[in-house]
């Protein structure tokens, strides 16, 4: 028997027709088995994060066996730990040796997303340092990367506050290297700048300007299919340029996070915007109570198509501001989300001085359930009433995808009742998720769950039959 | 139908219909390059590698696929399965080990890639599931590593996995 000496192009073959941990195990039975187990690429795709307490053997280990094959990194880091830079300098700088790479996201671990909002004083003790190391072995090497690659079809770099001010730098190498123009197709800029009236952080203004430029800006790139932006930096001059020149028929969706109001955008910029990117659907993400969606705060336009709406604690929503967002989206709204774990909805809504046109008290959630035929995602997370849930269970039945609420938040007197109606109304098995509630929302939690709503929204890329150049 | 004739290491001499003889790309060039006609009939084509008991069962496995249509490109990109071996071939390799491992070789010395596609896949699918000792096992394959190779491989492994 000599299954140990069989050819090492057979046992390639072999290998390439087993999962990864089976040709893992293969490998480990003899040194012959051994040797060419990382010659056929056993990892394409690579989720690395940089922590205080990450092996760099590993690191090494992985950048030795698998960069050369390497499609797509996400690379999480803390940009205020000295080591995470030192690492995240070499993985990034060994992308030189990834020539397939076509997606690369940045990420920044939770605990920096806190420092990074909320207390920049404690890094600014020694800030030229900290400047020079993150611009050393974060930045630099990024716009090496983005400079050289030649197939970049995906990039995502979510910004914090603190790197805001690097924004500009990235951006512009990302719109003058003109391979990109021809290559990217996912965009993904939105930030996490969020900041809370007690904690105000001066600063968290992003400098897009060569990107957004109208002239030489995103209208560059010709085969963009989905882009992530913050609303703050969009305008009507913006919008007229998204997708001007774009060879496969326009954007298909778009993702926007808005931390604030934005005066610069109207009806008729979306309804340009829309002329021009036909197949385009929004994502429209309110994060943070600076967020007010009163009639003056320009985030919701009759114009746009809105499919994915979520409200993270955001107070002084107003009823009939989204029940307007509904009555306009009911052909094209799949997901609403609506998360205020601290007030009660009603308080919420009437928190400002009630208007005089306020007159309309009909719950969005119910209005939607009812109206919006594609509507198959509702998550709430704020006090509300069982009843209301069963309505809204036998309004849309099991077309509803999923109703997801805490059970912390359900006022009913029996749940076992509830589940047992609401299971019936959607033809399958129900219950409330068991999330624990806090009244006060901890800045982590919001942050993470931004950028969980980020993630979910980039997950699903257009992967695009590029025509052959 | 014209034949050429295949001989085994062991002598054997198998008169094989030239279409037949063909499937293997190794053959092929062999017939090509000594540029045998329709009717060299008597020309002997020597196997030095093969046995006669493997090369019987690599030409009955042949006759059999013979209308078979070109097996598709190499495409790097799809998930390779390997569920879907034909009733046929998984009788046909219903065989001990050792013989599938000359069946493999002859089918690479060979270069019949039809052959070692679906003996490879039955190879994959025995190793599926199992840990290193068992594969060990059921192929008789010995562990020549030392305490620290086994220590490095086992790091290895988990780094791997690690997400």
């Amino acid at each position: 028997m000599e299954w140990e000496s069989i050819p090492t192009v057979v046992l390639l073959k072999i290998y390439g027709l087993l999962p990864g941990p089976d040709r893992l195990s293969a490998s480990a039975t003899c040194r012959n088995w051994r040797c060419p187990v990382f010659q056929v690429p056993l990892i394409k795709h690579l989720n690395l994060s940089l922590k205080n307490d990450t092996d760099p053997e590993r690191i090494h280990f992985l950048i030795d066996m698998f960069f050369w094959k390497l499609e797509s990194l996400k690379l999480e880091v803390d940009p205020s730990v000295e080591y995470c830079l030192e690492l995240a300098q070499q993985v990034l700088t060994s992308l030189e040796d990834s020539p397939k790479l076509h997606t690369l996201k940045i990420r920044f671990s939770d605990n920096s997303l806190v420092r990074n909002c909320f207390h920049p004083r404690n890094i600014d003790q020694d800030s030229v340092v900290h400047r020079i190391l993150i611009y050393r072995n974060l930045i630099s090497p990024l716009l090496a990367v983005m400079n050289t690659k030649n197939c970049l079809e995906t990039f995502s770099f979510p910004l914090v506050n603190k790197l805001a001010s690097y924004s500009d730098r990235l951006y512009t190498s990302l719109a003058e290297n003109t391979r990109h123009w021809y290559t990217i197709s996912n965009l993904f800029l939105a930030t996490l700048r969020i900041t809370f009236p007690d904690n105000a952080v001066q600063e968290n203004t992003l400098q897009l300007d060569q990107l957004l430029d109208p002239n030489f800006g995103i209208r560059r790139f010709a085969f963009l299919q989905m882009l992530s932006i913050d609303h703050d930096v969009l305008t009507d001059e913006v919008l007229a340029t998204i997708g001007m020149n774009n060879v496969v028929g326009g954007l298909k969706k778009m993702t926007i996070v808005a931390i604030k109001p934005n005066m610069f955008v109207t009806n008729a910029g979306w309804s340009y915007f829309v002329a021009q990117n036909p197949e385009c659907k929004i994502r429209l993400t309110l994060i943070g109570s600076e967020v007010t969606m009163d009639q003056g705060s320009n985030l919701i336009m009759r114009a746009m198509p809105i499919t994915h709406f979520r409200a993270l604690y955001c107070r002084g929503l107003r009823m009939a501001c989204l029940n307007s967002l509904i009555r306009w989206n009911e052909n094209t709204l799949e997901h609403l989300e609506l998360v205020n774990e601290n007030v009660i909805w009603m308080n919420s809504i009437l928190e400002g001085v009630p208007e005089e046109e306020e007159t309309e008290f009909l719950d969005p959630v119910i209005f939607a359930a009812w109206r919006c035929q594609h509507l198959r995602v509702i998550k709430i997370s704020y006090r509300y009433f069982g009843e209301s849930l069963i309505g809204i269970a036998r309004l849309r039945g099991p077309k509803l995808f999923e109703l997801d609420i805490p059970k912390s938040q359900i006022v009913y007197n029996s749940m076992t009742q509830l589940s047992q109606e609401i299971s019936k109304a959607l033809g399958r098995p129900w219950k409330a998720s068991e999330n624990s509630f806090k009244r006060t929302p901890t800045l982590q939690k919001i942050l993470k769950k931004s950028m969980q709503c980020i993630e979910a929204d980039e997950a699903d890329r257009q992967h695009l039959a590029r025509p052959s150049a | 139908m014209p034949v050429v004739r295949l001989q085994s290491v062991d002598g054997e001499v198998f008169p094989v219909d030239v279409e037949i003889a063909r499937m293997s790309f190794a053959i092929r060039n062999m017939l090509d390059d000594l540029g045998v006609q329709d009717n060299d009939a008597e020309e002997v084509i020597p196997l030095p590698n093969v046995t006669g008991p493997i090369l019987r069962k690599v030409i009955e496995w042949c006759t059999h696929h013979k209308d078979d249509p070109p097996p598709p490109e190499e495409d790097d990109t799809r998930e390779k399965r390997t569920d879907d071996i034909p009733a046929w071939d998984q009788e046909f390799l219903r065989v001990d080990q050792a013989v599938l491992f000359d069946i493999i070789l002859a089918a690479n010395y060979l270069d019949i890639k039809g052959l070692l596609d679906v003996t490879c896949k039955t190879v994959a699918n025995m190793i599926k599931g199992k840990t290193p000792e068992e594969i060990r096992k059921l192929f008789n394959i010995k562990n020549d590593f030392t305490p620290a190779e086994e220590e490095q491989i086992r790091k290895e492994n988990e780094w791997c996995e690690e997400k």
